[in-house]
């Protein structure tokens, strides 16, 4: 027996079709009475088209690929803190006296931004971003993951936002990936492009992305994609990675071990920052709130595959409540180390927009100089948590 | 599938790029230059075409790397 959408020229050839088959209907269409489905003998449908009736057979669709972010990012119906808090925990608030990241350009490489959110307003959106081909406009965000990105980084309630992000006065390039690495050596070559020509001023990059997995990746330094990135720092760019959200559900470790390492790829080089995630209380080892889940434990473990003067994650940020998430707001237990990395990327914003001279070298040094330290080894959480108060004072 | 090309001179792109082998292709293979490098971006080879590619590439020194596809953290 086969499946059958079988299509008659009319109501009246349907009546005048054998009447075996209609004993064998499963359904009839409600906004096409000639079009009626189904289950068939191969003799019954070869009669059936003898007497001009369109047999389609039908077709078993598979879903596509689950994303590793349809289980990280688990909507909450409420939690009690929010982006607010979040940006009092790492004292961004009180780094705003000395600057607000006016004057500089952050890129966000990631899912698109929404466009239409009040916090990303017109003044904002910068007309040099950027959208591989088929994905639609940079402003807007399917996936949600890139205006939470954004959102942290550098939203503003100017325009009636609901939220504040680290550098509310910096400038925003989204970056639309769909992160094959061809696009994101593309990405680079543009953003290089926009600084070398003078079309933009000081630029941070931030790039909530990486490999999910727990052993070393075929990838090497000299791969055009981690190279551009090296080549990239060199024209005085600054890019800014989330460690990665490997530890405990992917590859199995202990939730209170500093490794074995989990940061892979270009996130672990040394002179980019590397930034992983703690929960309210600044700790990175307890279980989640439904079991199973993913949480602040998951966040990846140092030193980093091609760290050496460095160990990685270079700092860690809270993530914690509700967020910017596409074009709305969603109540979160943690963000990933996604939403780590560009609160640091912000923090890089406000200290360039109060001495534009500093190196990428320079700020990572300022950065983990004056993180808030937590007992727990380095290839956990670097130097510790980020002040953005202290940082932006020592720029 | 997608992918890079690496060559050592800019010339040697051009000449990769000349070869009827490649604007030939059947399929809506894309070739992007980099603005930078000496190096070419392909998408949309199918893969009965890479070993093709691959081989030209040779031919004038490019080394040939498929594309990797990384996810959200």
């Amino acid at each position: 027996m086969t499946r059958y959408f079988i299509r008659t020229q009319s109501k009246a050839h349907f009546s005048a079709l054998s009447p075996m088959f209609k004993e064998s209907l499963s359904y009839v269409s409600r906004s096409e009475p000639e079009v009626v489905i189904a289950d068939l003998p191969e003799e019954e449908a070869n009669r059936l088209s003898g007497e001009g009736a369109e047999l389609i057979p039908s077709r078993q669709y598979e879903p596509f690929p689950i994303q590793p972010t349809d289980y990280i990012y688990q909507p909450l119906e409420h939690h009690p803190r929010n982006l607010t808090d979040v940006l009092r925990h790492n004292k961004a608030d009180q780094a705003w006296a000395q600057s607000r990241g006016a004057g500089v350009h952050i890129a966000i490489v990631d899912t698109g931004i929404c466009g239409s959110m009040a916090e990303f307003p017109a003044a904002k959106r910068s007309p040099h971003s950027w959208a591989a081909s088929g994905l639609g406009s940079a402003w807007t965000d399917m996936r949600g993951h890139g205006s939470m990105t954004g959102g942290v980084a550098a939203a503003t309630t100017a325009s009636h936002g609901r939220y504040n992000g680290v550098a509310p006065d910096a400038s925003l390039i989204s970056c639309k990936t769909s992160f094959d690495d061809t696009e994101l050596y593309q990405i680079y070559d543009h953003l290089i492009q926009l600084v070398t020509s003078g079309k933009i001023g000081r630029l941070v990059v931030n790039n909530s992305y990486g490999a999910y997995q727990c052993s070393p990746p075929a990838i090497s330094l000299t791969d055009p994609f981690p190279a551009i990135v090296q080549r990239a720092m060199t024209r005085g760019i600054v890019p800014v990675f989330a460690a990665g959200n490997n530890h405990v559900v992917v590859c199995a470790n202990q939730p209170s071990a500093c490794g074995p390492n989990t940061i892979w790829g270009v996130n672990s080089v040394d002179d980019v920052i590397c930034v992983g995630t703690v929960n309210e209380n600044n700790v990175m080892d307890q279980p989640p709130a439904s079991p199973g889940g993913y949480t602040h434990r998951d966040s990846s473990r140092g030193p980093g595959q091609f760290a050496h003067r460095t160990t990685k994650p270079d700092c860690v940020a809270p993530t914690y409540g509700e967020v910017i998430w596409g074009c709305g707001y969603t109540a979160m237990e943690w963000w990933g180390t996604s939403g780590a990395a560009p609160q640091v990327a912000g923090l890089a914003a406000l200290m360039l927009a109060k001495d534009s001279t500093l190196t990428p070298r320079q700020i990572q040094d300022i950065i983990t100089q004056t993180c808030v330290a937590l007992p727990v080894a380095a290839s956990c959480a670097g130097s510790g948590l980020i002040d953005c108060r202290a940082a932006v004072a020592g720029a | 599938m997608n992918g890079f090309i690496i060559f050592k001179t800019p010339d040697a792109v051009e000449k990769f790029l000349a070869s009827p082998r490649i604007t030939n292709l059947k399929s809506d293979a894309q070739f992007e230059r980099s603005a930078q490098d000496p190096l070419i971006i392909f998408r949309k080879v199918l893969p009965e075409e890479l070993s093709t590619i691959r081989e030209l590439a040779g031919q004038f020194g490019g080394d040939t790397r498929e594309s990797i596809q990384y996810h959200p953290f």
